[in-house]
């Protein structure tokens, strides 16, 4: 089901490489850009998708990707700000269909306006996780594994 | 719903998220960070708690934070060996029952989890949550 | 356009807090329906407490659930608007009983709700013919305006809040890490001192009604009293102490109050408000006691009774009084008028400059004094003492106090120049003005159902202005002028 669906992942980094290595497997067909084309060294011989070396918002580079013919895009990028610019550029520019962002800071995921795009916060998932941990705890009524019991 | 007494230690993104939420639902919140300019990332709508500025390795700040009084800690540094650090001194030498740590190294979870520490990896969390979102994006994605 | 609509959104939340509060002042408006388990009241009377009661509870709870959905975090300057609506809320509530029961004209009715709600204690009303509903009503009235309707509000709800209503309220004390865990700390605090003042007091000599309405009145550090001649009518050494002792302690900032409860007392002899106070209040005694009670009262005990007592009220700004200043000479008068500027304590019911900032003040004049003589690399302590921890003094703090007090004594100035120009005299109206805007109480003879009209405004705009420390009511003010703008002509914003 996932054959010839096409992917296009912006920064190479750890998540990005992981999700291109993956998805790859599953035969997809990834383009991957990244501005420092040591960061490809992450990815598995078995990569099959092609390799962009640049400013991912640099027209030639833009060109290069054929930007408009993607089922999907993702921007893991090290840079919030990038990343946030790459999905409305996705999205609202040329149509993507699906895109998710990575921002890692809380502040800037949530949105006054809604963006069309999912963002996925490092941040908040953590926090949630744990502040839904100690919630659940507590409404188990399991006060137990938080009774201090120097008190 | 009982309120908590929580130490965060770490006022950088996660720390001082963490902090507005706990407090904002009725937890008593204190959050430690060596820097004082940290604490500007604390919201000033959903966070009512007190903040200590020190070096949470050194005793004495948790100290200054009642750690005695510690329901829960979380250590939210940027640092992993800061964060097991304090999370091994508040586990074992004042005894706060319940500790959480985050770590950047995933592949030290488990050496975590052995000495008795709950750990968090925003990383993994996020990872786990970006294929999820992708699959589900490609399944559905024949339709335009 | 965006604007106008997110303002509008902001609002809502605005406005389901001011329903709150407002349900919460109609809860207040039923409790002197109490009287009449002991008299009788007409149904005119009784309607004018219970309809605007209910009509604020129901009011006020609907628009509290109409409009509070988002749950969204309020920030300083919103809570600042709650401020002045809810106070808004609250004086007007307050003045409808008094003039139905007490008949007094729209201008007398209001200033006698600011003086309830402010904490002051100045009057209008003859408090032998009054109507025991009223009394009660005051007394009530003082009690919820020192505790502060915020932290009442946030004890109250289970909803978000953070600080920002606290501090926009002039308060920024916490006792523990949770606004809300504080607040309900506070208010246990405050009942507890209630009802042992008024089992006290009882049992120095009060009747049971007199006992409640002085209770409240002494720890709000308001000083409303039963009675025309205030404490003064008991003449009673018994009931001067207890009453001095109620004063203090309602003058304490409830971090202090509480380190007093968990006897933490080196940390309260260390604290720097507590100290001034302790100093003050011999000194001050103890002048007025040698140059202008003590050549006017008969017996050396009335005069250290006096002395004692006015001293403490005037500083604690309560306005209790067991004497009259009309044979006072002008030292005294001149030394009651510098305690009322000082004020109170910080973070307490206590009004004026507060003591905390004459503190800082002086810390810091000494720090610039010996500057010169010390020798450049040595590190001085500027630090004060705040419940458990010491805090230093920063430059931002002691130029914002200074903003602050320059203030305060040109408003001071000013309003005693209106009062002087109706015909007062000099000593009538700086001692008169500095009692209004410090909250004080104590009344040297200007303030009474006669008075000017304007003189009343301005008393009334001089209490609220030193009960909210001017820059709530100039921010929220201003916030409210302009977001007003806003929504009501988009279209320049855009």
């Amino acid at each position: 089901m996932l054959d010839d669906k096409r992917v296009l992942i912006v920064g190479c980094g750890r998540l990005g490489s992981q999700l291109a290595n993956r998805l790859n497997r599953e035969g997809c067909r990834i383009t991957i850009v990244d501005k420092d084309d040591s960061a490809f060294t992450a990815l598995e011989e078995e990569f099959q998708g092609i390799r962009l070396k640049g400013d991912a918002l640099d027209e030639s580079v833009m060109k290069e990707a054929h930007v408009r013919e993607y089922d999907l895009a993702i921007a893991v990028t090290g840079k919030d700000d990038l990343n946030l610019i790459l999905g409305l550029v996705a999205r609202e520019l040329f149509g993507v269909p699906r895109v998710i962002v990575r921002v890692r800071d809380p502040s800037r995921s949530d949105s006054l306006g809604g963006f069309k795009f999912i963002t996925v916060c490092p941040t908040n998932l953590a926090a949630d996780s744990i502040v839904n941990q100690v919630e659940s705890a507590l409404a188990g009524g399991d006060t137990r594994p938080f009774d201090n019991p120097a008190k | 719903m009982k309120s908590l007494y929580v130490i965060v230690v770490g006022c950088g993104r996660l720390g001082a998220h963490l902090a507005n939420l706990l407090s904002q639902s009725g937890h008593r919140v204190v959050v430690i960070d060596r820097d004082k300019e940290s604490f500007s990332n604390l919201s000033s709508e959903a966070f009512s708690g007190f903040k200590v500025e020190g070096d949470a390795s050194e005793p004495e700040t948790l100290r200054q934070a009642k750690i005695g009084q510690a329901d829960l800690l979380i250590a939210a540094t940027r640092e992993d060996n800061v964060n097991i650090m304090v999370a091994l001194v508040a586990k074992k030498s004042f005894g706060v029952k319940n500790v959480m740590a985050r770590v950047y190294d995933t592949r030290r979870e488990g050496l975590y989890r052995e000495m008795g520490l709950e750990t968090v990896s925003p990383i993994l969390l996020a990872g786990e949550e970006f294929f999820r979102l992708v699959y589900k994006a490609l399944d559905a994605g024949g339709e335009k | 356009m965006r604007e106008a609509q997110y303002l509008l959104s902001r609002y809502r939340g605005v406005l389901a807090y001011v329903g709150l509060i407002s349900a919460l002042v109609g809860l207040t408006m039923l409790f002197p329906l109490l009287t009449m388990l002991v008299q009788p009241m007409d149904s005119l009377a009784a309607s004018a407490f219970f309809v605007p009661g209910l009509m604020l509870i129901a009011g006020g709870l609907s628009v509290w659930k109409w409009l509070d959905s988002s749950k969204a975090t309020l920030t300083l300057q919103e809570g600042g608007v709650i401020v002045i609506l809810s106070w808004f809320v609250a004086i007007l509530s307050g003045m409808v009983p008094i003039m139905v029961l007490e008949k007094l004209n729209l201008t007398q009715a209001i200033f006698e709700s600011v003086s309830a709600w402010t904490t002051t204690g100045l009057s209008v009303i003859d408090a032998a013919k009054a109507n025991p509903a009223i009394l009660l009503w005051r007394s009530t009235m003082q009690l919820a305006g020192g505790a502060g309707l915020a932290i009442i509000m946030l004890a109250a709800i289970a909803g978000p809040g953070g600080t920002s209503l606290s501090t926009a309220e002039g308060r920024t004390d916490q006792l523990v890490p949770n606004v809300r865990a504080s607040a309900a700390m506070v208010i246990r605090i405050y009942s507890g001192c209630v009802i042992a003042g008024i089992l006290a007091l009882h049992i120095a000599g009060m009747n049971w009604f007199d006992a409640v309405n002085h209770s409240f009145c002494a720890l709000s550090t308001g000083g409303f009293s039963t009675k025309a001649e205030s404490i003064g009518y008991w003449d009673s050494p018994v009931i001067e102490s207890v009453t001095i002792v109620l004063m203090l302690v309602g003058n304490l900032n409830f971090v202090s109050a509480w380190c007093l409860l968990k006897g933490r007392f080196k940390a309260l002899s260390r604290n720097g408000e507590i100290r001034l106070v302790a100093a003050l209040i011999p000194i001050f005694a103890g002048l007025l006691l040698w140059l202008t009670c003590a050549p006017i009262y008969a017996s050396a005990s009335k005069a250290v009774r006096v002395a004692t007592f006015e001293t403490v009220s005037a500083l604690t700004t309560t306005g209790y009084s067991t004497v009259t200043y009309g044979n006072w000479n002008s030292f005294g008068i001149l030394l009651l008028i510098v305690l009322m500027l000082i004020g109170g304590g910080a973070c307490s019911t206590a009004g004026a400059i507060k003591q905390h900032r004459i503190y800082i003040l002086i810390r810091s004049l000494i720090l610039e004094i010996k500057r010169p003589f010390h020798p450049r690399t040595i590190v001085i302590d500027s630090s004060f003492q705040q419940g458990e921890d010491r805090i230093p003094i920063s430059d931002l703090q002691v130029r914002s106090i200074g903003n602050f007090v320059f203030l305060y004594l040109a408003t001071w100035i000013s309003g005693s120049a209106v009062l002087a120009a109706h015909g007062f005299g000099i000593r009538e109206s700086l001692f008169e003005f500095a009692s209004a805007l410090g909250t004080v109480g104590l009344s040297i003879g200007v303030t009474n159902a006669d008075a000017p009209v304007i003189v009343l405004w301005s008393e009334s705009a001089g209490m609220l202005l030193g009960r909210l420390e001017f820059f709530v009511i100039f921010t929220g003010a201003a916030k409210l002028a302009r977001d007003i703008f806003r929504i009501a002509k988009p279209e320049t914003a855009c």
